[in-house]
């Protein structure tokens, strides 16, 4: 259930079954169109995460060439984003351009910077992805409610360090 | 008055409220000046996240990522000069979803039948060599010595003019390009369930000229399964990294072939791939083509048991270790580490066992010292 506006292009499954397999077995051409794919989306994703575009291309670089490597370990069956976003994130971070040492004089910047990585990353595959709740929980292999959850606690994290306000939890 | 709670409210501004749920949320709304105020705040937050962590660089930025990706992850046969190219290495690109294993198994009953209809003088080299091509003989004339207890005479290879081997259909079109298998010690050769195997008596082989490096390797495209998959000849660290120790004679007799015998149809592949992949890396010996080495060692894991299973460990530790020798790092010194100590677990004594120990001390006195 995508949706039409949404950046994350994802390629028909029985093409990427065809592509997974083949890489599986060596075939470079077939990683390298399924990295030319999922290259902007993760590129996007890993932006939001450290807000440093050499930080986000190098470590968008290094998973791709982890996921060349780990090929053979590719869970048949599974879609091909997800294990590849599993693996960028597993990736030591990038440093963010503007963070001396996590200060920064954006209050928003900060805010953002203060946020757990899982709730950056749902917020990040909503507002940068734009996806929906749904597409976001498969992503990110967790229920639907948590991805509620962490959407609201992002948002009120934000709101909460940028406007003063106290957030209203339940 | 009650307001809505946060995953109310942020659920609602995305949009993924439902029936009933979205319309008590709305009437709430529209009863309540604060919630409105909080979801509308909420929404401009939303805005200015959507550009704050959003960067949308041109095409040629992800050209540049996807071709130095292209660069770095290249395999190793590709980098090969035309004409070297290993026979699994030419037909990989782009033809992932061709069955292999099918047109290997044909391929391989095609030789067969051809070898019993034409006689001796038509067996392939790499039949004979290994000694299949004249068990099959020998098994249609009904004596075969290798089914009742395995051959102890030691097999020369038959004289083949290049013109014969290059008319040698399987495996592949290349195969003159490949250097020539040294003969392979009975055991290796022995058939499908076949007693245990006596060592052949150390009978002179013929050495050709120009050996080259790991010649002694298996066949690709010779192995079916359930039979014996011959490991190549160990990586030998003195011969790409200078100053190592040389193998003493023990390793290379430690290093007989064996331990790949009758492994299970599901590991035949994958043990295949990791020999190839170890050839590849003593090819070009790198970093990257010792990882990918190991990775494929990696795989093979948990198809395997016993002496397979650990030679598989040792092969694994080894590609890690000449990868760590070339480029040391933290990281590849502790990948090492673990590996040799899962090696070492239940690895018997003998030469191999020492080898890994010294690659240990190796490793750890480096990293520590």
């Amino acid at each position: 259930m995508l949706q039409d506006d949404a950046s994350i292009a994802f390629l028909p499954a029985g093409r990427e079954a065809e592509l997974t397999a083949g890489a599986q077995m060596g075939d470079h051409a077939a990683f390298l169109e399924l990295a030319r794919q999922y290259v902007r989306p993760l590129y996007r994703l890993l932006y939001a995460m450290s807000l440093s575009e050499e930080g986000a291309a190098a470590l968008t670089q290094e998973a791709l060439a982890r996921v060349w490597r780990e090929m053979p370990e590719y869970p048949i069956g599974r879609r091909f984003f997800p294990w590849l976003l599993r693996i960028a994130r597993s990736l030591p971070p990038a440093p963010s351009s503007s963070s001396a040492g996590g200060n920064r004089a954006d209050p928003l910047l900060a805010a953002i910077d203060a946020l757990r990585p899982d709730d950056r990353m749902t917020l990040a595959l909503r507002v940068v992805g734009r996806l929906g709740y749904e597409e976001i929980a498969a992503l990110l292999d967790v229920p639907v409610g948590v991805v509620i959850l962490r959407m609201a606690q992002a948002r009120n994290q934000l709101l909460a360090a940028t406007a003063g306000l106290e957030g209203r939890t339940p | 008055m009650i307001h809505l709670t946060a995953e109310q409210l942020s659920t609602c501004l995305d949009g993924e409220l439902g029936g009933t749920s979205e319309q008590l949320v709305r009437d709430h709304l529209a009863a309540c000046e604060a919630c409105s105020v909080l979801l509308r705040d909420l929404a401009g937050q939303d805005e200015t996240l959507s550009t704050t962590l959003r960067s949308d660089p041109d095409d040629a930025f992800f050209d540049r990522i996807t071709r130095t990706l292209e660069q770095t992850t290249r395999p190793v046969s590709q980098a090969l000069p035309p004409g070297q190219l290993l026979p699994s290495q030419t037909v990989r690109p782009g033809s992932g979803s061709f069955p292999w294993g099918a047109a290997l198994i044909i391929g391989t009953i095609a030789c067969s039948i051809g070898t019993l209809q034409l006689g001796a003088e038509f067996v392939p080299r790499w039949l004979s060599e290994s000694g299949r091509g004249e068990r099959l003989l020998r098994a249609a004339s009904g004596d075969v010595p290798g089914l009742d207890g395995g051959s102890t005479e030691p097999e020369t290879p038959s004289a083949q003019t290049p013109e014969e081997a290059a008319n040698v259909a399987a495996p592949a079109a290349n195969v003159a390009d490949i250097p020539a298998p040294a003969p392979a010690p009975a055991t290796v050769a022995a058939p499908v369930l076949a007693a245990p195997a006596v060592p052949a008596p150390a009978a002179p082989a013929p050495v050709p000229a120009e050996q080259p490096k790991r010649a002694a390797g298996p066949r690709p495209g010779a192995i079916l399964p359930w039979e014996s998959v011959a490991p190549p000849p160990r990586v030998s660290a003195a011969e790409v990294l200078p100053g190592a120790p040389e193998d003493s004679p023990e390793d290379s007799k430690d290093a007989a072939p064996d331990s790949f015998m009758l492994v299970a149809p599901g590991a035949v592949g994958a043990v295949r791939l990791a020999q190839q992949r170890d050839e590849e890396a003593e090819l070009h010996p790198s970093v990257y083509a010792y990882e990918v080495a190991a990775a494929a060692w990696e795989r093979t894991l948990g198809l395997l048991h016993g002496d397979a299973y650990r030679e598989a460990r040792f092969r694994l530790a080894e590609s890690r270790y000449l990868a760590w020798k070339i480029a040391p790092s933290g990281e590849r010194a502790e990948e090492v580490s673990a590996t040799v100590r899962a090696y070492l677990v239940s690895a018997p004594p003998g030469p191999d066992r020492g080898k890994a120990s010294d690659w240990l001390l190796d490793v750890e006195g480096n990293r520590f010292r």
